[in-house]
Formats: C-alpha cells, sequence, structure tokens
C-alpha cells in the first residue's frame, strides 16, 4: 500500500499537476499567431508545440492540446490588465546632422502625448543612421541624435533620463541590405518608443 | 560635450532596470532578496525580482524589449534572468510562475533566438516563440 501511495506521488511530481494548464490566445492585432513549446525539462527538446490559436493543453508529461471556443472570463479579466502597446514615433534628421530639424520638432509634442496616456510611462530614445561614413562615427552619431531628443524631453520637463537613449548606429541599414556609404534618409531617424 | 555624452552612452553597462510596473489593482508587492515593498505604477523592477498579489490583486508590467505581462490575484511570479541587449535587440527572459496566473504578449526577446524566452513552472518549462498566452498554476509551486 505505501509502495503505491509513494509511487502514486512518483508519477503527480512527474507528470505535473493536472490543473497547471498553458493557453493559446488570439494575437494582438496585425501579428501572426506564433507558439509556445512544452520543453523537457532534461532534454530541452519540444513535448508539445501550441502553435494554433484559442488551444490549451495541460502542463503534464503528456500534453494533448485541444481547442477551446473562448476564454474563461478569469482569463479575459487578467488580460484587461495589460498594459497598452508600446507607441513609436519617428523623428528624421538631415545628413550628418544631429540637431532636431525645424519641419520635425512638433512630433516632440506627440511623444509628450504618448507619455501623458500611460501611467508609469517609460522611454526608450533609438538612434539611427544611413551607412555613410564610418561605423565608428555612426554609432556616436546615433548616439548624439537620442540624446538631441532626450534633452528637448527634459526641457519640457518631462520624467525621461540620459539612460534611455540607445544608438543603433547602421546596424539598421545594413541589416536591409544598404551598401556601405550609401545615402538613405529612411535611416537618418531617432525611433522613441513609449510604453 | 554631446560627443562626450556619446562616448559615455556607447559604453554604458547594461541598465540595471529591466520593466516598469504599469498598474495595480488591490494588494500587489515586489519582493526583492529581503525586503518586500509595495508596488505602484512606475516601479522599476530588477532582474530576480518576485511579484506577489494577494486575493484580488492584479498587476500589468511592460518590459524594456516590449514584452508585457498581466499577473492575477494570488500569483507568485519571479523574473529571475532577464539579460537584453537594447542596441543589438536581443537576449534572454527567464520567469517562473510559482503560483497564480500570467498573461504575457511576447516582445523582442522572444524573436531574438529559439526559446531566448522562458516560462518555467513548477512541472514544466515553456519556450516562447512569439506570441500572446496564459499560464495557469494552481498547485503547491511555492518554492
Amino acid at each position: 500500500m505505501r509502495a503505491a501511495v509513494l509511487a502514486l506521488s512518483g508519477a503527480i511530481a512527474l507528470g505535473g499537476c493536472a490543473s497547471d494548464k498553458l493557453t493559446l490566445s488570439e494575437n494582438e492585432e496585425g501579428e501572426a499567431t506564433g507558439a509556445v513549446a512544452i520543453l523537457d525539462p532534461v532534454t530541452n527538446e519540444d513535448k508539445a508545440v501550441i502553435d494554433t490559436k484559442m488551444t490549451e493543453a495541460k502542463l503534464v508529461n503528456r500534453p494533448k492540446p485541444r481547442a477551446v471556443k473562448k476564454l474563461t472570463p478569469a482569463y479575459i479579466e487578467l488580460l484587461k490588465n495589460l498594459p497598452l502597446r508600446s507607441e513609436r514615433i519617428t523623428i528624421f534628421f538631415e545628413p550628418g546632422k544631429q540637431g532636431i530639424p525645424p519641419s520635425e520638432i512638433g512630433k516632440v509634442n506627440d511623444i509628450r502625448k504618448a507619455m501623458e496616456i500611460r501611467s508609469g510611462a517609460q522611454i526608450e530614445v533609438v538612434g539611427f543612421t544611413d551607412t555613410q561614413d564610418s561605423d565608428e562615427n555612426n554609432a556616436v552619431l546615433s548616439a548624439n541624435r537620442a540624446i538631441s531628443v532626450i534633452k528637448e524631453l527634459i526641457a519640457m520637463g518631462l520624467p525621461v533620463d540620459l539612460e534611455d537613449a540607445v544608438g543603433r548606429g547602421e546596424r539598421e541599414a545594413r541589416a536591409n541590405g544598404d551598401p556601405d556609404n550609401f545615402e538613405n534618409p529612411k535611416y537618418r531617424k531617432v525611433e522613441v518608443v513609449v510604453r | 560635450m554631446v560627443t562626450a555624452l556619446a562616448a559615455a552612452l556607447l559604453a554604458q553597462p547594461a541598465m540595471a532596470e529591466i520593466g516598469r510596473i504599469k498598474s495595480t489593482v488591490g494588494p500587489v508587492s515586489i519582493q526583492r532578496g529581503t525586503t518586500t515593498v509595495p508596488a505602484q505604477p512606475g516601479f522599476k523592477l530588477e532582474p530576480g525580482d518576485t511579484v506577489i498579489t494577494q486575493k484580488g490583486g492584479r498587476v500589468g508590467i511592460a518590459f524594456l524589449d516590449d514584452t508585457r505581462f498581466a499577473i492575477g490575484p494570488d500569483s507568485k511570479v519571479k523574473m529571475t534572468t532577464y539579460l537584453y541587449d537594447r542596441p543589438r535587440q536581443s537576449g534572454t527572459f527567464l520567469t517562473e510562475v510559482k503560483r497564480g496566473s500570467l498573461g504575457v504578449v511576447s516582445g523582442k526577446i522572444a524573436k531574438s533566438g529559439k526559446d531566448a524566452m522562458k516560462v518555467k513552472t513548477p512541472t514544466s518549462m515553456l519556450g516562447v516563440r512569439g506570441t500572446k498566452f496564459i499560464v495557469e498554476v494552481k498547485g503547491e509551486g511555492d518554492s
């Protein structure tokens, strides 16, 4: 009898609590449904991959995904607590320049508005360049562009800090196939992410 | 002057902050080491922090890589590992759901490599591959 109880408790420990589960919901508007894999804890290989929206699986040894028609009221209530999606505002720059052009300065006000509608707003200011000039100079130029925007926001009294600035240099232009020393206004920018 | 700032910026170590509490309902606290403090919007989370909600408590969190969490009542969720390289937009993220419910919209870390984002429960390990999902742990997983 004792052996049977031990065997049962061992099976429960290995198999997981029958009520623990994973539910893949519909992804957000404009986003494709991705996947969540239930991994083998030893080999890290997939035991099951849930890649269809509105599917759930109990977290047990042999998960059997099944379709669900709708989320439970508790899950719907839970997801209401997800923060707003981040908002992106892009400011474009003149070739080789780090100051915000007069034609773009109005966008700083859009950043302020995006911050005001978010409680505990957090900001990331990411500078970019095209591939003209060297990698090293572009890293510095992209950081300087981000710093220019941060300083403008600080001057408006917004709670931002220099550590919220990031310089990505010419990485994005390179990744998208631009050759070296190629002028491309698309990448002379600062992207401001407000969360 | 600005160039000196840029050099400092490019050389700066990873930020301690990994994300921010965006909203709270009811009793929510943050355990950091041996200290526990009440959570409020704007609170800056760091790696290793544990978010604890009591009955009726709920919290929303936004991370630097655009991952977003909603944590339900009677939950204990630890951000065990969070490494994010902002310029490269890649990293690793391990979250432990010790009890309760966690809603997730994954962000850039999940897209930066296969299973770069993982969620651990007392009985399983999940590899997140860019999506929106809910994990519920009802067992005795409060370790």
